[in-house]
């Protein structure tokens, strides 16, 4: 992609190749391969990588503080939000809790009952299917991204509440608020910051990727870095170094395996399948695989297992994937 | 973001929030035309470091290499500011606190980037708002502005570059008001 012209001056055009870099990540044009080898030639390139990656990400903040200056009382539709983000500069007007949106890709609202009424003392509720991925903003005072298969209500106040019912959450909570955050494994009490949240059998699973929290009335601080396994209000506390790239990895698409099983890999992978891939040969289940695959596209996940472990993999009646030794 | 090794999500954001004090620590000694090179090899030196999460202040850290790496350019030049080199010795140069640079507020970074991204040429502003602000796909946007992937990407590309270069400048305009720089003439052959 980068043919990079002979005359040129670092600084300056090191971003632009940065930026080309990164925009081609994004559209999913380039693959890693070719983007590490460009970055590892060269810390400068590293330096500019980051730096353009450092805007991309204010760029992102951008989304959550923007005020949604209306809400209607119907669903949301891809023309009036289009007409609304013509407009940043207008104030945030009315009530807050009404401030409710999720992103364009989206289209609409799909909130309880697929209409949105305004009702005070009600929670709001966002859901997704199996493969699904989806962003709710509060106001300008929450963002929430949905994982596949999830489902979460919400409730404006000091603190805000927010209930997961199902599957997984990103949560970034911005300055000046807090929230419970109510699961069955017990609630936690978030400050402003940056959270991934997911349920596990009876438990919840928290991991504090910015900010801070506690669970239920336990003193105990959870610190950035920390990620907390709550069942019955009680918690299990691990750091681990690889934790955030997993637990973040996913509002990208992609399922980040580092040496992990076979199973445990299937069971990730499977979680945004409508038709899942079971092991017909229980010798595989203890392979080790590593690597970064598109969550929405599995087949680049059983091209990998076919050519480096040789696994034949055939479809069933129903549409589901079996793997078998070749 | 899956693109970002330890190294880099750690470098964005124990590094590069003091740009604006590694910028006026490199000004003053090599000036304003060399301190944004200055910076930059600093950067470099600070990402091709092994171990950097036994570095315990990022930002002291990275003002000691600006430190170092002016000294070497001063000494290589053959002509030399020396009200410079006499204050290279007495380095221990108050180093504002960190507050005197950090943004002041994350909205008034917000703001200023929604007037930078207002300020780029038409079309490659739309697609960075539809990128970034409403969270369109590459591949939505595309379609809904008839456009190629390739295209979008471009917009995406000259955007990013453009928006990151003016917060460069932002981070540099920041230094004026706090640097400490001496006003002296002398020069002085070596």
């Amino acid at each position: 992609m980068l043919d990079s012209p002979e005359l040129e001056t670092p600084g300056d055009d090191l971003i632009e190749d940065a930026a080309r870099w990164l925009a081609s990540l994004d559209a999913g044009s380039e693959d890693m391969r070719a983007f590490e080898a460009w970055r590892d030639a060269d810390p400068r390139h590293a330096a500019a990588f980051a730096e353009v990656a450092g805007t991309w990400h204010a760029l992102n903040d951008l989304k959550h503080f923007k005020a949604a200056p209306f809400a209607p009382a119907g669903p949301v539709t891809d023309a009036e939000v289009a007409e609304q983000d013509e407009n940043p500069a207008s104030s945030p007007t009315g009530s807050r809790r009404t401030l409710l949106r999720a992103g364009i890709g989206i289209g609409v609202l799909a909130l309880a009952g697929g209409s949105f009424t305004y009702r005070a003392a009600a929670r709001d509720m966002a859901s997704t299917d199996i493969g699904q991925r989806r962003k709710i903003v509060s106001g300008t005072d929450m963002a929430v991204d949905l994982n596949t298969d999830s489902r979460i209500y919400w409730k404006d106040g000091a603190p805000l509440q927010l209930w997961l019912e199902r599957g997984e959450i990103a949560i970034r909570l911005v300055a000046g608020n807090s929230l419970s955050l109510i699961t069955q494994g017990g609630t936690f009490h978030l400050a402003a910051g940056f959270y991934n949240a997911r349920l596990r059998d009876e438990s919840c699973e928290l991991t504090i990727i910015q900010g801070q929290g506690r669970l239920g009335d336990d003193p105990k601080i959870l610190a950035a870095g920390e990620t907390a396994l709550a069942t019955a209000g009680l918690a299990t506390v691990r750091r681990d170094e690889n934790e955030i790239d997993r637990v973040t990895s996913w509002r990208s698409g992609t399922l980040v395996l580092n040496g992990e099983s076979l199973d445990y890999a299937l069971a990730e992978m499977n979680r945004y399948l409508e038709h899942k891939i079971v092991i017909g040969d229980p010798g595989l289940s203890k392979l080790r695989i590593g690597g970064t695959f598109d969550t929405a596209d599995p087949s680049e996940f059983l091209l990998a297992l076919q050519t480096s472990f040789s696994i034949r993999t055939r479809r069933d009646g129903n549409g589901g994937v079996v793997l078998t030794r070749a | 973001m899956a693109w970002l090794r330890d190294i880099d999500s750690w470098f964005l954001a124990e590094v590069l929030p003091h740009a604006a004090a590694y910028l006026a620590r490199a000004a003053h000694f090599c000036g304003r035309d060399e301190a944004d090179d200055l910076v930059q090899e600093a950067y470099a030196r600070v990402l091709g470091t092994s171990d950097f999460r036994a570095i315990q202040a990022p930002r002291s850290f990275v003002l000691t290499i600006v430190h170092n790496l002016a000294i070497e350019r001063l000494r290589r030049a053959s002509v030399v500011r020396i009200d410079y080199l006499a204050s290279l010795e007495v380095l221990e140069m108050a180093d504002p606190t960190p507050d005197a640079f950090t943004v002041s507020s994350a909205r008034s970074e917000l703001t200023h980037l929604l007037k930078l991204i207002d300020a780029l040429p038409p079309q490659c502003g739309r697609v960075l708002h539809m990128r970034k602000i409403q969270g369109m796909a590459p591949a939505q946007i595309a379609e809904a502005l008839s456009i190629s992937l390739s295209t979008v990407e471009k917009h995406l590309a000259k955007g990013l570059a453009l928006v990151t270069r003016a917060r460069r400048d932002n981070n540099a305009g920041l230094e004026v008001a706090c640097s400490i720089v001496p006003n002296s003439k002398r020069l002085a052959t070596t």
